[in-house]
């Protein structure tokens, strides 16, 4: 079985179920290649939308895991910055919750909007990820970050190929180990803010496990991850592989520049914007 | 055929080379197989071997033809003279302030298809290819051959006493051949690499002697501050004071959590102290 698994549960300020069934829609759309799309989630937050559930996907997943407290500033442009509770733990037990041998987890704010993600499946890779991303607006130079600028490569948790094996297997259960440890790990690997980040759990597990030396994953089919930050806003949604956004300047961050995406994966972090336009794209998206 | 590596200890008021090289012999007996050294020493250094130095050191050289370096605190002046110290048929030339993590073994054979092979790659701690020309503005701006001259391997042979006499001839003229080749921007003190890098060009042998295609042989980890892919104005010119570092009791060398698997030319004289000396010591004796 090869399934595709997003992982919401709401905190009162997005809606990241109803987001989330935005996203399956569109991964139904436009990949044909894997058998379900499951949704992780908590009781609470599946009782505000079961129907729209229902609908987009194939299989819900309840697990009402303790999640400690985790805050982040949201931005919405450069207007209205929040701080909300940020309920991100749950994503490394996706090994043990995911009922397929294969499994692509893709974030709620990630858009399939192209075929490319179907190239995963049949993979000999226990495990893809990627360590490259470009901001589609340009602010951010260079294509690779690092955990800190002393320590080792940051990759992208936000999409992430597995297979069910002794590699991954391994993989996940010390990024659970990090998990709960994850302040030690943060002043060994001298990680930046006190917030829980699955992207450095990720990035700290693969380098442990590959012997701490000079390591890369294999990449998924496309070797970076579009990201849209969340100074950027969507300007119309076309359909379910072609998107207008708003791009922040690099220079003025109020002033945006006009950017038409088709055909191309996004990982669009304004979870507001995505919230003005989540009915529009719930209708361009594919259901059950 | 012998094969072994080949080292100038020549200690100034400042730095105790022929401590760092007794650590780098340890090294090279904890992890490679063909372990021999060849320590070349003026008279001064020589008055300082003891033995437990005697005991690791395969071969202690006096420096011949008096010492080049005289004064002079940095001492490369002597780098030309290898070839006539070596008691090898093939050697590798290192540097004091280096150590061995893992067995490069494998790489001497292949190293022996060329008759000299300067290592024209070499890496940052987290095992990228160094691209950053930050100490070498000269070779860019002049087209140098951009090697390093530590690392550098040659079996005895007529193109290497030619080149080695092409850099005798550099080394000891330096003013003449600075004035006339390498005027502009950069450095205007010799090096060995600068003083290497000229004779290859004035020889034509760059396709000969370098290989820029293969990234991982010869290599080593250069631990110069401003090559390691990090921003200028975030890293000290000095990495120790910035990267933290350590040497395991299984001898494992760890720089900013990446575990070292190739030689590492740690420049900073004094991240070889005297209790990394007693590590390699339990771990070799």
């Amino acid at each position: 079985m090869r399934g595709i698994i997003l992982f919401a549960r709401n905190n009162g300020y997005v809606d990241y179920v109803k987001i989330a069934c935005a996203s399956a829609g569109y991964a139904r759309k436009n990949l044909s290649e894997f058998d379900e799309i499951c949704l992780v989630t908590d009781s609470a937050s599946a009782d505000e939308h079961p129907e729209l559930i229902k609908q987009y996907f194939d299989r819900t997943i309840i697990s009402d895991n303790f999640q400690p407290e985790n805050t982040r500033l949201f931005k919405d442009t450069a207007n209205s910055p929040e701080y909300a509770s940020f309920k991100n733990m749950g994503r490394s037990e996706v090994y043990e919750l995911s009922p397929y041998e294969e499994t692509l987890v893709i974030d709620c704010d990630y858009f399939i909007m192209s075929d490319t993600l179907d190239q995963v499946w049949g993979s000999e890779n226990d495990f893809m990820i990627n360590y490259q991303y470009r901001d589609i607006a340009g602010r951010h130079g260079g294509n690779v970050s690092y955990i800190d600028d002393f320590t080792i490569p940051m990759c992208w948790a936000t999409v992430f190929f597995f297979r069910k094996s002794e590699f991954a297997e391994n993989l996940f259960n010390l990024i659970i180990h990090i998990k709960y440890n994850y302040k030690y790990y943060y002043a060994l690997y001298n990680c930046s803010g006190n917030l829980f980040r699955n992207d450095f759990a990720f990035a700290i597990a693969l380098h442990m496990l590959n012997g701490n030396v000079s390591f890369k994953a294999p990449s998924l089919p496309i070797d970076y991850l579009n990201n849209s930050f969340d100074l950027d806003d969507i300007f119309r949604v076309n359909s379910a592989n072609d998107v207008i956004m708003y791009c922040a300047k690099a220079e003025t961050i109020e002033e945006h520049l006009l950017s038409r995406f088709t055909n191309t994966d996004l990982h669009i972090m304004n979870k507001r914007a995505i919230e003005r336009n989540v009915d529009t794209m719930l209708e361009l998206g594919e259901t059950l | 055929m012998s094969r072994g590596y080949i080292v100038i200890a020549q200690n100034n008021n400042e730095f105790d080379y022929l401590e760092m090289t007794y650590a780098l012999a340890l090294s090279l007996k904890a992890t490679q197989r063909e372990n021999a050294i060849c320590v070349c020493v003026d008279e001064y250094t020589k008055g300082l071997v003891q033995d437990k130095h005697r005991k690791v050191f395969d071969h202690i050289v006096d420096i011949p033809w008096n010492d080049d370096a005289g004064a002079d605190n940095w001492k490369i002046h002597n780098k030309w003279k290898y070839i006539h110290m070596s008691p090898f048929d093939e050697t590798i030339i290192l540097d004091s302030d280096m150590v061995f993590t893992h067995s490069v073994d494998h790489w001497w054979d292949y190293l022996a298809t060329k008759d000299v092979w300067c290592c024209t790659n070499v890496k940052t701690f987290r095992g990228e290819d160094v691209v950053d020309d930050f100490y070498r503005k000269k070779f860019t701006e002049l087209e140098l051959p951009d090697v390093y001259s530590n690392f550098s391997y040659f079996k005895k042979t007529q193109p290497a006493y030619e080149f080695f006499r092409m850099v005798e001839l550099i080394m000891t003229h330096w003013n003449v051949y600075y004035d006339k080749f390498l005027k502009g921007i950069g450095q205007n003190w010799m090096s060995a690499d600068m003083a290497y890098a000229l004779a290859i060009k004035l020889l034509d042998i760059e396709e000969v002697v370098c290989d820029y295609d293969i990234k991982d042989v010869p290599t080593f980890v250069h631990m110069k501050s401003h090559v390691q892919n990090i921003e200028r104005t975030k890293i000290d010119n000095i990495w120790t004071k910035s990267i933290p570092s350590e040497l395991s009791d299984n001898l494992e060398v760890r720089i900013g959590n990446f575990v070292q698997n190739l030689p590492v030319h740690y420049v900073q004289k004094e991240w070889m102290t005297q209790e990394k000396i007693a590590t390699y010591e339990k771990a070799v004796l």
